[in-house]
C-alpha cells in the first residue's frame, strides 16, 4: 500500500489516530513517492516518533526500530559476526575439516583448500542482522525508524549514508547486499547536536514545533473521543499559556494528553486554579519550572491574597 | 519555473544557507508530484529540500516571502527611485564636505551603523567596475557585530579612500541605484533617523541584527556582546558542559574495553578446553591522551572568546595528557604556570587582568575594575612576529600527539603573516586547528591574514559563541575519532 495524494495521506494518517498538518502530510507523501529518507526534528514529544509508527500502520508495513545512543556503532546497528558460534562450528566439523585436508601432501595444498570452504563460514549463517540489515533484506516493505539520530556519534552517521543514499549496505566478507524493497525510512532527532550536511543532504526533511492550538485541540478530541469541545478547548489554551513561558522543558503533547487523561479521571469539566496547580507535575518534569508555572499562574490570577484564598478552597 | 527555483536557491545561498545542486534538483523533481496551483504544498517543497535546520527554517520563511511575494511586486511596479525625506542625501557629498557639513554626517552616521559592507561596494561602484543590476545580495551580508578597533580601523581607511574620489555626479541613475540599494540594505530597511514603515522589505538576513531585548538562548549570544550577567552564567554552562564531556570519555574508554573480540588469544586460551573457545577474549587498547597547546590572541578584537576557550580547556584537562596554554598580541606569553598554581577561574581573572585593554562592559575578570583607557595601544596584533617567537622559544611543547589550537581573528594590521613559520609548526605537531571568533563573512576582508594560514590548518572554525565551542570542543576533542591520538 502506497499514499496515492496528499489529501489520502491526511486521510490514512487521521485513520490511524494521527491528525497532521498540510506541510506534515506533504513532506511524508513526498518521502513516500520519491523514496527519500524523511528526517524529522523537533522538541521532545511532538510526535515524531508517533508519526514514523503511523506511517507504518498507514501503509500497513512493519515498522523496524532502530534506537540510537552515544557509542552505538555497525555491530549494534548493522550485523555483527557471530565469533562463539563460528568457533564452535569450527571445533564441531573438526573431523570433517581433517577429511578435506588429510589427503593433501604439502601444507601449500592443504590452505588451498581450506580456503575454498571459507564461504561456508563467512556466510548469512553467522551473520546476525541488526535492524539496518534487516530492513533491506526484508522480503516485504518496511518502515525502518531510526531514532534519535542524534545521539549517535558522527562516524555513525557516515555509516548511514551509504544506506540512505543507494539503500545498500557493504560487508566486506559478503560483498554489498542491495535492499529487495526500498524501506520507508524516517530519522528522528531533537537537535541535541547538528546532523552533517552529507547526511541532511540525502534526506528530506521536516522540523515538527509544537502544534497550534486548534491542531491540539483536534488530536486531544481524537484521542479522548466524548470529551466537550469547549473544555478540550480551556485545556489547550491552559497548555499554550504555559509553553509561553520561558521553561527548561515545555510541555509536549503527550503531557497535554496525559493531563486531559488526569483531568477526565478526576472527573473535572472545568479547570480552576487551584486544580491547575494540584495537577502541574503531569505537566512540568522540573521542579523551577514548577515554580515558575506557579508563580505566573498566581500572578495571572490576581492579587496573592487573592489566590491564596482560593487554592486552599476546598474543591 | 526552473530560472526561478535556480535564482531563489542562489539568494538562499546568500544568506548562508547549504543548498547543494542535488537539492535543487531533488525539488525540482518533488514539484511534479504535488498541485502546484496549492502555494502551501510548493513552498512545503522547496523548505523540506533547502531548509535543513531550525535557524534555516525562520531565515527560509523570511526568504521565500520576499522572493515570492514582494519582490514580483517590486518589478512590477518599478519602485521609483528613493528620495525626499528618509533617503541619503549623497549628492550633496563632495570632497569638500569631508571638511564638514550636514551631509557628512549623515554619511558617517551610516557608517557607524553598518559601514564596511556598504563603503566597499560604494568603491566598487566608483571604479565603475560593477554593473549594479547584477549585485548580489551577499555584497550586503557581511555588515553586523559592534566595532571592534580592527574594523575601526578599516572603517577609517575605507573613508579616507573614498573622500579622496569623486562621487559620481554625471551618472545619474548609478547615483539613483546607488542610494536605493544603501537605503534598501541599511539596518531594519531604513536610514538612521527615517520613520518606522519605511523601506521594510529586505529579508531579514540581510539586516543587521537588531539589539537583543529579554533572554535568549545563551549558546546563540556572540561573545562580544555578553553582558556581565550572561559571561557569568556561560561560564556556568561551561563547567556543566565541561562535566557532560568528561562523563562522555570515560563511557567511551569503558566501552572500548569490550569491542572487539582478541581471536588470537581466544585461540589460544581455548587450548586449555581441548580447543574449545570457553572463553572469548577481548582486545583491550589503552586509553590515547592527547596533548593540547592552545595560543590565544588576546588583542581587542579577540579578548572576548579567550577566557571561555580557557575555562573549557582546563576544566577538561584530566582528559588530556597535558594542557599547554600562550597569550599574545604581539609577544607571546606562556600561562600555564598561572593555570597550574591558581584554581580554573581564578587563573583567567589573573591572566586577563595583565593585559592592559579598554575593558569591554560584559568584563568580569579583574575584581571588575574599569581600566584607565590607553590614548595609544602600545602592541599591536602580529601574529608573524607571535608565530616566530613561539617556534624559537617554545616549539618543544610540540610533538607528534599535539593539537596546536590558535584562538585568533587573522587580523595582522597589514604585517607579514609568517603563514611558512605556521607550516613549519605544523610539521612538528600532529594538526593546528584555528578558531576564529569573527563572522565567517569578514574572513579575508581588509587587513585579515586567515586564508594566508588556511593552507596549514587541518580545520579553521568560526568561535563567536558558545554553541561554536561547544561544537568544537565535541568534535575534536572529546570525540574518539578525532580525540585520540
Amino acid at each position: 500500500m502506497e499514499f496515492k495524494s496528499i489529501e489520502d495521506t491526511i486521510e490514512k494518517m487521521k485513520q490511524n489516530d494521527y491528525i497532521s498538518s498540510q506541510e506534515i502530510a506533504t513532506v511524508v507523501f513526498l518521502a513516500g513517492v520519491t523514496g527519500k529518507p524523511l528526517l524529522i526534528e523537533g522538541p521532545p514529544g511532538v510526535g515524531k516518533t508517533e508519526l514514523a509508527k503511523t506511517v507504518a500502520r498507514a501503509l500497513g508495513r512493519e515498522l523496524i526500530r532502530l534506537q540510537c545512543y552515544e557509542g552505538i556503532d555497525e555491530g549494534k546497528a548493522i550485523y555483527e559476526w557471530e565469533y562463539a558460534k563460528q568457533l564452535l562450528y569450527t571445533q564441531m566439523l573438526k573431523e570433517k575439516i581433517h577429511d578435506i585436508v588429510d589427503a593433501e601432501d604439502s601444507l601449500t595444498a592443504a590452505v588451498k583448500k581450506i580456503a575454498a570452504q571459507e564461504n561456508a563460514f563467512f556466510s548469512d549463517h553467522f551473520i546476525q542482522a541488526r535492524p539496518l540489515l534487516k530492513a533491506i533484506t526484508s522480503p516485504e516493505p518496511v518502515v525502518l525508524l531510526i531514532d534519535e539520530v542524534d545521539k549517535s556519534d558522527p562516524e555513525f552517521e557516515a555509516l548511514l549514508l551509504e544506506l540512505l543514499s543507494d539503500y545498500q549496505i557493504s560487508i566486506p566478507e559478503l560483498g554489498t547486499i542491495r535492499a529487495r524493497h526500498i524501506p520507508f525510512v524516517i530519522l528522528t532527532s531533537n537537535s541535541s547536536r547538528e546532523m552533517s550536511d552529507t547526511l541532511k543532504r540525502r534526506c528530506l526533511y521536516l522540523y515538527i514545533d509544537f502544534p497550534s492550538p486548534e491542531r491540539e485541540r483536534d488530536i486531544v478530541m481524537l484521542k479522548y473521543p466524548g470529551i466537550d469541545e469547549r473544555f478540550a478547548n480551556k485545556i489547550v489554551a491552559a497548555v499554550t499559556d504555559i509553553r509561553s513561558l520561558d521553561l527548561k522543558k515545555k510541555p509536549c503533547i503527550s503531557e497535554t494528553l496525559d493531563w486531559t487523561h488526569t483531568l477526565l479521571a478526576l472527573e473535572s469539566t472545568e479547570i480552576p486554579l487551584d486544580l491547575i496547580i494540584r495537577t502541574l507535575s503531569v505537566l512540568c518534569k522540573h521542579r523551577a519550572d514548577l515554580e515558575r508555572v506557579k508563580e505566573h499562574l498566581l500572578t495571572k490570577e490576581g492579587a496573592p491574597g487573592g489566590h491564596r484564598e482560593k487554592t486552599n478552597a476546598p474543591h | 519555473m526552473t530560472a526561478t527555483i535556480i535564482q531563489f536557491a542562489q539568494i538562499c545561498r546568500a544568506a548562508g544557507m547549504p543548498v547543494s545542486s542535488a537539492e535543487v534538483l531533488d525539488a525540482m523533481g518533488q514539484l511534479e508530484w504535488i498541485d502546484l496551483a496549492e502555494e502551501k504544498q510548493f513552498e512545503t517543497v522547496l523548505k523540506a529540500n533547502f531548509a535543513k535546520n531550525l535557524y534555516h527554517q525562520a531565515i527560509f520563511a523570511n526568504l521565500y516571502n520576499y522572493f515570492f511575494h514582494h519582490l514580483p511586486n517590486i518589478k512590477r511596479t518599478r519602485r521609483p527611485p528613493a528620495a525626499g525625506k528618509g533617503t541619503l542625501p549623497l549628492r550633496g557629498i563632495t570632497r569638500d564636505s569631508a571638511t564638514g557639513g550636514a551631509s557628512r554626517e549623515e554619511l558617517l552616521d551610516l557608517l557607524a551603523w553598518d559601514p564596511l559592507a556598504h563603503l566597499d561596494l560604494l568603491l566598487k561602484i566608483q571604479s565603475a567596475d560593477l554593473d549594479i543590476t547584477q549585485l548580489h545580495p551577499s555584497c550586503f551580508a557581511a555588515g553586523e557585530g559592534s566595532l571592534t578597533s580592527a574594523r575601526s580601523n578599516r572603517m577609517k581607511a575605507r573613508i579616507r579612500e573614498l573622500w579622496g574620489r569623486d562621487f559620481p555626479f554625471g551618472d545619474e541613475s548609478l547615483r539613483l541605484y546607488c542610494q536605493e540599494y544603501l537605503v534598501d540594505t541599511l539596518p531594519n530597511g531604513r536610514p538612521p533617523g527615517a520613520g518606522k514603515g519605511a523601506h521594510s522589505l529586505v529579508p531579514r538576513p540581510f539586516h543587521r541584527k537588531p539589539a537583543r531585548r529579554g533572554p535568549a538562548n545563551l549558546g546563540e549570544i556572540p561573545f562580544q556582546q555578553l553582558t556581565a550577567a550572561e559571561t557569568r552564567a556561560v561560564h556556568t554552562l561551561i563547567a556543566r558542559l565541561a562535566a557532560k564531556y568528561k562523563d562522555r570519555i570515560t563511557r567511551r574508554e569503558r566501552l572500548q574495553k569490550k569491542k572487539l573480540v582478541d581471536i588470537r588469544k581466544t585461540i589460544r586460551k581455548s587450548a586449555q578446553y581441548e580447543g574449545l573457545p570457553m572463553k572469548l577474549a577481548w582486545r583491550k587498547r589503552p586509553p590515547k591522551k592527547p596533548k593540547v597547546v592552545a595560543l590565544c590572541d588576546v588583542s581587542y578584537s579577540v579578548w572576548a572568546a579567550v577566557p571561555f576557550m580557557l575555562n573549557i580547556l582546563y576544566s577538561l584537562q584530566d582528559c588530556f595528557r597535558q594542557v599547554k596554554s600562550f597569550v599574545f598580541i604581539a609577544r607571546i606569553a606562556p600561562v600555564s604556570d598561572i593555570f597550574a598554581r591558581l584554581e580554573t577561574m581564578a587563573a583567567i581573572d589573573q591572566v586577563m587582568d595583565s593585559y592592559e585593554l579598554h575593558y569591554p562592559r560584559s568584563a568580569v575578570y579583574g575584581g571588575e575594575t574599569e581600566k584607565v583607557p590607553l590614548d595609544a595601544d602600545p602592541e599591536i596584533s602580529d601574529y608573524g612576529s607571535a608565530l616566530a617567537e613561539f617556534l624559537e622559544k617554545f616549539s618543544d611543547t610540540l610533538d607528534r600527539r599535539t593539537t596546536l589550537m590558535i584562538l585568533g581573528d587573522g587580523r595582522n594590521n597589514f604585517l607579514p603573516p609568517g603563514a611558512d613559520i605556521l607550516k613549519k609548526m605544523k610539521e612538528k605537531c600532529r594538526r593546528i586547528i584555528w578558531l576564529n571568533p569573527e563572522p565567517e563573512a569578514l574572513w579575508g576582508d581588509g587587513d585579515s591574514e586567515i586564508f594566508a594560514y588556511r593552507p596549514h590548518l587541518q580545520e579553521l572554525r568560526p568561535c563567536s559563541n558558545l554553541q561554536e565551542l561547544a561544537a568544537f570542543v565535541s568534535d575534536f576533542l572529546v570525540h574518539p575519532f578525532y580525540g585520540n591520538g
